[in-house]
């Protein structure tokens, strides 16, 4: 869950949710409106054109029922007919089977109905049958004669009836669903009936008419003017009443095309009145069902889902590609703070972020260089602080140093007066009139000397100072005073209560380094003590103390460079600085 | 949030689940579409749809699940309709077993033998007689299952001839000159005639022919052979005497023909083996009929003489719905069930068209309607002397030109012509 909200949260994440609600919410509701609006143009479209076909099956029964006019009025004007039907004529055998002859082919020529082997059987009041079928007939003459399409007939001898009957007179139909068409043959001019013609049509006969027209959700009903369905696709519902709703609300009106909502279902009724047959035929069109055909919905859905998958797809990979750089700079971003501001980002991707990018990198380069200035004006101070204290010479110092001087004098020792005098004015010169931040080892080794010297008038010679200088040292440049806090310090520290005691300067270049070092053989120090041996002491010279000397070396050379102090107890003290070799031409 | 999530979830679980079910509706609505439903096609309610039907009842038993549907039809409308569908490729509506009779399945077989069963493999043809065999054939393979072989006999009405002073011995092997003297005799003693004459079905014709080993065509079943076919000429000789002298009587149609010997209008019948069903509907003429040989042609010796008449054969057509299902039920039936045939031979005296009739016990069988006689064995010894014809393909075509051609000679009197006519009309039609 936590996962998928970091998903989510994210800028992908959020962006691929938006697209898929998009594409679901566009899938949905386009789908839903495009098959709302088509649902009723579609009922109406549909209905117009299956009308046309009803039509058409108007014509074609129109036609048929034409052409049984047209067969029934061969029969009535075929003299072969009217013989075998008469009640006075006398054929002899040959003449009967000449006769016989002609009447069927009579009734060939005659039969344009269309229906291959049409079941006509004919009926003569004189008790004579033909038949045109290889068939038998099972009603006998009086069962036939009183069945309600001869009745029919007889009553109306002008029109063809067609009648729906469960069973017809020969063998073929005895038990099936027909529809009998009857037609009374007469005498013109007496209007003596001699025969009835009665067409048998099985339902087979007159399927061909409408086959065309159903389907799955499209039935055909041919009902007489009870609403007896004589003949329709639904075969189990032939010989019943019609009595749906949509019959009801239909039956009364002219032909055309009616929709109606009958419960959940749009229906189509398509009515045609077929007056010859005294008959109306009904198309019903379940329209929710032919919708559901015409549209395949769950094609309709997987190819939604498909180029909904399609589309994501797409997306993600275009996103992430845009993303990609955004990404690198968030990395970069949160590193930087950690290290150093040199690392640059790559300027890439889309335009917008080409600029943060750029900004980014224009903001290090600012970064940068106010962290430079701000070492900088740091560097200046801390310079401007220690040449101050450099400047600042003790006056006690002073004082002390004159007041010896005082003592010389009166010793009269002129020697030693004026040498140290000599030494005193050389190490102020030295010290406050020389403002070069450095001077030549030789010039410090100078100054070394004169306050040794000056130290040994005050305190007396029990400390010898020696000196080991390489000869290609002298003309190395180093930072004015770095030696003389680490000499005072020896004198005053590494020989408490007058024990005497050797001081040792080395100088010497190893490799690139130029390192000096200063030894006392005095009583040495814990390494506690060694790093607090700054104290306030009037004997001091200056107020440089060696805990500014580092500070100073790294300040000027950088951490490479510095103080090492190694202290062992009554052994004595060495400090190493070490410090990058320099000559004088070299700084300049 | 974790709800939205949920949902989307569920969403597309839905979608999943819709399409799914989508598919399944279609799959279930096939299978309920598809029935079980055999649907044969034959006629003659006395004889074929009877023996379709026994075995459809005894094969229903065995094989619950499974319906067969008999459908009477016309022989004609049978033959019209299945060319028609399979003309144009509707199999929807199309019949798994049809009926076609030997005189019309040459001319099917040449339009549509890629829409028949073969059953070459699945039945064993050497059981049949040659010529049954030979009409299921084409190009090598077979492909129906024989029935019943349409043996010609001459039934007559004992009790009639006896009242005209005939007894059984005197219907034996006749000539035609012979029958047409006894008929005389009886039409003058009782007024019954002795058979009836359908201008437009002329199966006497057919069986004269035959029974000379002729045919409307050559042995190649391609060359008509009317104008030099002296059995032809001959065999209208006879017809026309029995027209003239009222020996044969006019009936229009197949009714008449059914009616007339049912309601003992005519005192003998000339025909197939099948017609018997349809003599032993009038159960009160029981006892009264005799079965004999047919009368044989004046000058051609051979006693008795032999021929057939509108045998028929099944035919399993191979587009229709439950094409393999019918297949194997009308093997497991008609082609190697010989209790079942057997009990065919009982209940509506089928002929069937085996060679060893052994193996079918009915065959003895008295039959009380015909006074006793072994009705079965008869018919079976005549049929094994049946001689071969080629049919050919355009029996009826031919038999259309001749019934036509056979009313203006009637008028006319002029025979030559007619031949000459019919010869030039069948020759036209037999071109392929």
């Amino acid at each position: 869950m936590k996962m998928i909200r970091t998903i989510r949260q994210s800028f992908l994440g959020r962006i691929m949710s938006l697209v898929f609600l998009g594409i679901a919410l566009i899938t949905v509701i386009v789908s839903s409106v495009v098959l709302f609006m088509s649902k009723n143009a579609f009922a109406e479209t549909y209905s117009r054109s299956q009308e046309k076909v009803l039509l058409r099956i108007k014509d074609e029964l129109n036609d048929f029922h034409e052409s049984l006019v047209n067969m029934t009025e061969a029969i009535d004007s075929s003299w072969a007919f009217r013989l075998f039907f008469s009640d006075n004529t006398e054929l002899d055998n040959v003449q009967n089977f000449q006769n016989i002859f002609h009447m069927e082919q009579d009734l060939d020529a005659s039969n344009t109905s269309g229906i291959d082997r049409i079941n006509i059987l004919i009926v003569g009041t004189n008790g004579n049958k033909y038949l045109s079928r290889t068939e038998t007939i099972k009603a006998s003459n009086e069962q036939i004669l009183a069945s309600l399409p001869v009745q029919k007939a007889m009553q109306n001898p002008d029109q063809i009836h067609y009648t729906y009957s469960n069973g017809a007179y020969t063998t073929t139909n005895q038990n099936t669903d027909v529809i009998i068409a009857s037609k009374a043959l007469y005498y013109r001019d007496s209007g003596e009936i001699y025969g009835v013609v009665l067409v048998t049509l099985t339902m087979d006969d007159v399927r061909r008419y409408y086959d065309y027209f159903v389907s799955e959700n499209t039935d055909w009903y041919l009902t007489d003017a009870d609403g007896l369905i004589m003949c329709s696709n639904r075969s189990f519902q032939i010989g019943k009443i019609l009595s749906e709703e949509w019959y009801q609300k239909t039956k009364a009106s002219a032909d055309g095309t009616y929709i109606y909502q009958i419960g959940n279902e749009s229906v189509s009724v398509l009515k045609q009145d077929l007056s010859y047959f005294d008959c109306s035929m009904y198309g019903v069109i379940n329209n929710n069902e032919a919708l559901k055909r015409l549209y395949n919905m769950p094609l309709l859905i997987m190819v939604c889902i498909v180029v909904g998958c399609i589309i994501l797809l797409i997306c993600l990979f275009l996103i992430q590609d845009t993303i990609r750089p955004l990404n690198k700079l968030v990395k970069k971003m949160s590193e930087s703070r950690i290290d150093d501001f040199h690392d640059y980002v790559e300027v890439e991707g889309a335009v917008e972020i080409q600029k943060v990018a750029q900004t980014y990198n224009e903001m290090l380069d600012d970064i940068q260089s106010y962290i430079g200035e701000l070492i900088e004006t740091q560097n200046m101070q801390r310079k401007s602080e220690i040449k101050a204290l450099q400047m600042q010479i003790n006056p006690h110092y002073i004082y002390n140093t004159l007041a010896s001087i005082k003592w010389l004098v009166y010793q009269n020792n002129i020697e030693k007066t004026t040498q140290t005098i000599d030494a005193f004015i050389s190490l102020l010169r030295n010290t406050i009139s020389n403002t070069d931040e450095f001077i030549t080892t030789e010039q410090e080794l100078v100054n070394i000397e004169n306050y040794c010297l000056i130290n040994h008038t005050r305190y007396g010679e029990d400390i010898a100072v020696e000196y080991e200088i390489e000869p290609e040292c002298y003309d190395c440049m180093l930072p004015k005073m770095i030696l003389q806090p680490f000499v005072e310090n020896a004198f005053f520290h590494a020989f408490p209560s007058g024990k005497k005691g050797t001081i040792r300067i080395l100088i010497r270049e190893k490799g690139q380094y130029l390192q000096i070092l200063v030894c006392d053989n005095g009583i040495g120090m814990d390494s506690t003590t060694a790093k607090i041996s700054v104290q306030e002491n009037k004997e001091h010279f200056s107020g440089i103390g060696i805990h500014n000397v580092q500070e100073r070396i790294q300040l000027l050379f950088g951490t490479d460079y510095g103080i090492e102090i190694t202290s062992r107890q009554s052994e004595g003290t060495t400090v190493t600085i070490q410090l990058p070799v320099m000559r004088e031409k070299d700084e300049k | 949030m974790k709800n939205k999530i949920r949902k989307i979830i569920c969403v597309l679980l839905c979608l999943v689940c819709a399409v799914i079910t989508c598919s399944c509706e279609k799959t279930t609505v096939n299978s309920e579409h598809e029935k079980t439903e055999i649907v044969i096609w034959t006629w003659d309610d006395t004889f074929n749809v009877k023996a379709a039907k026994m075995a459809a009842d005894q094969y229903m038993c065995t094989h619950p699940g499974i319906k067969i549907t008999v459908e009477t039809k016309e022989r004609e409308e049978i033959l019209s309709k299945t060319k028609l569908m399979l003309s144009s490729k509707v199999y929807g509506n199309l019949p798994d077993v049809v009926m076609i009779e030997d005189y019309d399945i040459q001319d099917v077989l040449q339009s549509y033998e890629k829409e028949f069963v073969k059953l070459t493999d699945l039945v064993d043809y050497d059981q049949y007689v040659d010529y049954k065999k030979q009409l299921c054939e084409k190009n090598g393979e077979y492909y129906g299952i024989p029935f019943d072989c349409g043996v010609a006999a001459l039934f007559y009405r004992l009790d009639i001839l006896q009242a005209a002073g005939y007894e059984e011995a005197d219907m034996q092997n006749l000539t035609w000159s012979e029958f047409i003297e006894i008929g005389n005799t009886v039409q003058k003693k009782t007024g019954v005639p002795m058979l009836t004459l359908d201008p437009t079905d002329i199966p006497l014709i057919r069986i004269m022919m035959q029974s000379c080993g002729k045919w409307y065509v050559g042995m190649d079943g391609k060359t008509a052979d009317i104008e030099e076919n002296d059995v032809l000429r001959q065999a209208l000789d006879i017809y026309t005497q029995l027209l003239r002298s009222n020996i044969g009587v006019s009936v229009n149609g197949w009714n008449e023909f059914i009616q007339s010997f049912q309601e003992g209008q005519v005192a003998s019948v000339i025909s197939g083996g099948w017609i018997m069903s349809s003599i032993k509907v009038a159960d009160s003429q029981e006892g009264m009929w005799r079965v004999a040989p047919i009368p044989a042609m004046d000058d051609s010796g051979t006693t008795p003489a032999a021929s057939s008449v509108g045998g028929s054969s099944w035919y399993v057509l191979k587009n229709s719905p439950q094409s393999k299902l019918a297949t194997e039920f009308m093997v497991e039936m008609f082609a190697e069930n010989d209790d079942f045939v057997n009990s065919l031979v009982e209940a509506i005296g089928i002929i069937p068209t085996i060679k060893d009739s052994s193996k079918l016990p009915a065959y003895e069988k008295q039959d009380a309607f015909f006074g006793g006689q072994q009705v079965t064995k008869l018919l079976t010894e005549w049929a094994e002397i049946i001689p071969t014809v080629n049919y050919g393909s355009k029996t009826y075509e031919i038999e259309a030109i001749l019934e036509a051609e056979l009313q203006d000679a009637l008028q006319s009197g002029e025979w030559e012509l007619c031949m000459m006519h019919t010869q030039q009309k069948a020759e036209v039609v037999t071109r392929e």
